[in-house]
């Protein structure tokens, strides 16, 4: 009985290609939608995750609490987050092996005729070691270069400028904000995105930057905390160093925290793709019940006939049901295939890992399901409810 | 087997209006019986059959079929009912195009839930009875309306019933495929002791049976035996 009912279901689907595809279309739609988005939101999220967990969980990063540069324009020079106060700070808190501060501008690099606006930190030497960095050519830029118009450029931005990243082009002049620089080394290109793209960014000395964007101020910081100690402990400890040591009001992030906000960040989001793949669903559903509700009047005689032959309101009612669950389980069914290959696509130009959730395939199955049972049953009710005698009578 | 007492039907128009369809009929019919129910169109025989065939409700009476009040049984046993004690030919066939001729038969025996294997086999046995051995896997949009009849005869047959019921069922057909089937539903009266019941305008084909009853505006007029 059940083989046959699916025959059946089968066949009643197929006899009307075209209408059935048509129907099909917004569920799949809403399933591609909902494996794509869940597949992309994860991938996207794992990304972002490498980023801030390849920096290691021993870092804290520090940024002055009030932002902006106008507010801070007005103010004397103790009321400002400085490198010399972030180091003083690393000299008197023993729980701080090392630190780079940094302070960061946006302004148009490049060398003659060629400029373009990019990204310009102003590190120390400890910047390379705290982030990671590796150089791919040349060297980096070191504490004692902070008197020396050096450079180092993101492997990114040095292929722009130079046409090609290369050995060739260590020594050669590079230009920030009419500021000449010698280029001293191009870094590795990071295969993981940060929310700072260092791959198309300049690196210069930070004693520079405070003449280039004319500040002292310190974007951020980051503090490497003595192995093993608890990082949300020395957070504690150096909050409280700042409040009875400076007058600078600072905000400190453990990389956990980071980490923490990153995956909110992302689970709301979800939530919202989530809500919008729901409604294209619900749009696939109310496609079904369309396709159903025509069906079922094209097949009232059909429904006589089998009544007259024995058939049960209620074998009526499965046969319609189990037509608009097995069209929901294919279009579902279309819907993942075609969500999982958007998401390798997607994945493939991004650059980054595919991760496709199993539950997420568990999930579209269930759903598709659910309105394929909730979207029948208005039609199979309908059909059920026929009079055998007002359904013979059609024709 | 089957006794009607004072069986009226109501019909109720869009406008609604109030038609009698059946008017206090009262009728009893036997096992084995061949019997035919004739009258003009829109006499209440076509009425008369559907409540018969339990396709209708009567609007008031008592319909005891096998000592069975009918009026008070579920969806799901007069649904079973139908399925194992009656057989239905219609004037239009009834059948249904996507299935084969072969399916079509098969179908009371699927709701009876039958093994497939077993179902295969007496329909295919009901229609070699039909003599359409040859048409099995035909298509009814590959039959002529004989064979399609034939079919259906097949179909009413397998599920071995007690009664069959017949609805103009050489109306649309020529003069040579009305005798085949008429010869089909007479062996069936004569061999199989079936009960037959027909309800047709054509006195041709209802002096054929046993039994004829006049139906005329809702009221059953005559009913007598034909030698």
């Amino acid at each position: 009985m059940f083989i046959l009912t699916i025959k059946e279901a089968l066949r009643s689907l197929t006899s009307n290609k075209l209408q059935t595809i048509l129907a099909l279309l917004g569920i799949t739609i809403g399933v591609a939608a909902v494996v794509c988005m869940i597949s992309v939101g994860e991938s996207a999220k794992e990304k972002a995750l490498a980023g801030l967990k390849a920096l290691g969980t021993d870092i804290i990063t520090g940024s002055e609490q009030q932002a902006g540069k106008e507010k801070t324009k007005g103010l004397q020079d103790k009321y400002i987050l400085k490198a010399e106060d972030v180091q003083k700070m690393a000299n008197e808190n023993r729980i701080v092996t090392s630190v780079a501060a940094r302070i960061d501008g946006f302004t148009s690099v490049g060398r003659e005729g060629s400029f373009r606006d990019a990204t310009v930190f102003g590190i120390t030497g400890s910047f390379n070691n705290i982030n990671k960095l590796k150089i791919k050519f040349g060297r980096k830029i070191e504490d004692f270069d902070m008197e020396q118009n050096y450079c180092v450029l993101g492997y990114d931005l040095a292929s722009q400028i130079f046409g090609k990243a290369g050995k060739s082009i260590i020594g050669k002049d590079v230009y920030a904000k009419r500021h000449k620089f010698i280029v001293i080394g191009v870094y590795e290109k990071l295969e993981y995105k940060l929310s700072d793209n260092f791959n198309e960014a300049m690196f210069i000395p930070i004693k520079k930057a405070t003449i280039v964007f004319e500040t002292k101020k310190l974007s951020n910081f980051k503090a490497k905390i003595r192995e093993n100690y608890p990082t949300e402990k020395a957070k504690i400890k150096l909050m409280s160093y700042f409040i009875q040591r400076t007058n600078l009001s600072i905000k400190l992030d453990t990389q956990e925290m980071l980490i923490k906000q990153a995956e909110e960040q992302s689970k709301t989001a979800s939530k919202t793709l989530i809500a919008t793949a729901a409604i294209s669903l619900i749009v696939g559903g109310i496609g079904i019940m369309n396709l159903m509700l025509i069906s079922i009047k094209e097949r009232r005689r059909e429904i006589g006939i089998r009544r007259s032959c024995g058939a049960d309101r209620m074998v009526i009612m499965v046969q319609i049901l189990s037509e608009s669950v097995f069209l929901s389980l294919i279009g579902g069914a279309a819907g993942i295939i075609i969500g999982v290959l958007s998401s390798l696509g997607i994945a493939f130009f991004a650059n980054w890992k595919t991760i496709i959730p199993l539950n997420s395939v568990f999930l579209s199955f269930f759903v598709s399901t659910a309105i394929g049972i909730i979207f029948g049953y208005i039609p199979a009710r309908n059909a059920a409810k026929m009079e055998i005698i007002d359904a013979l009578r059609m024709e | 087997m089957i006794e009607l007492t004072n069986i009226v039907k109501i019909f109720k128009t869009p406008e609604g209006r109030e038609i009698k369809g059946l008017d206090r009929v009262n009728l009893t019919i036997g096992q084995g019986e061949f019997l035919s129910i004739v009258g003009p169109s829109g006499s209440g025989k076509s009425t008369l059959m559907n409540i018969l065939g339990c396709l209708d409700k009567p609007s008031s009476g008592i319909f005891l079929l096998n000592g069975t009040e009918v009026q008070k049984m579920s969806d799901k046993d007069l649904s079973k009912l139908r399925n194992k004690e009656i057989g239905f030919i219609f004037q239009s066939y009834n059948l249904l195009p996507k299935l084969n001729a072969i399916e079509n038969v098969e179908l009371p025996l699927v709701y009876r839930k039958v093994p497939a294997n077993i179902r295969k086999k007496e329909a295919y046995n009901a229609l070699c009875q039909v003599g359409l051995k040859e048409r099995v896997f035909y298509k009814p949009s590959q039959l002529s309306g004989g064979q399609q009849q034939r079919v259906a005869v097949a179909r009413a047959l397998v599920a071995k019933p007690s009664i069959i019921f017949g609805d103009e069922l050489t109306g649309a057909l020529d003069p040579k495929s009305s005798v085949e089937i008429m010869n089909i539903i007479k062996g069936l009266v004569e061999f199989k002791k079936i009960t037959v019941a027909l309800v047709t305008h054509d006195m041709k084909i209802a002096r054929m049976a046993k039994r004829i009853i006049k139906i005329s505006d809702g009221v059953i007029v005559e009913d007598y035996i034909n030698n």
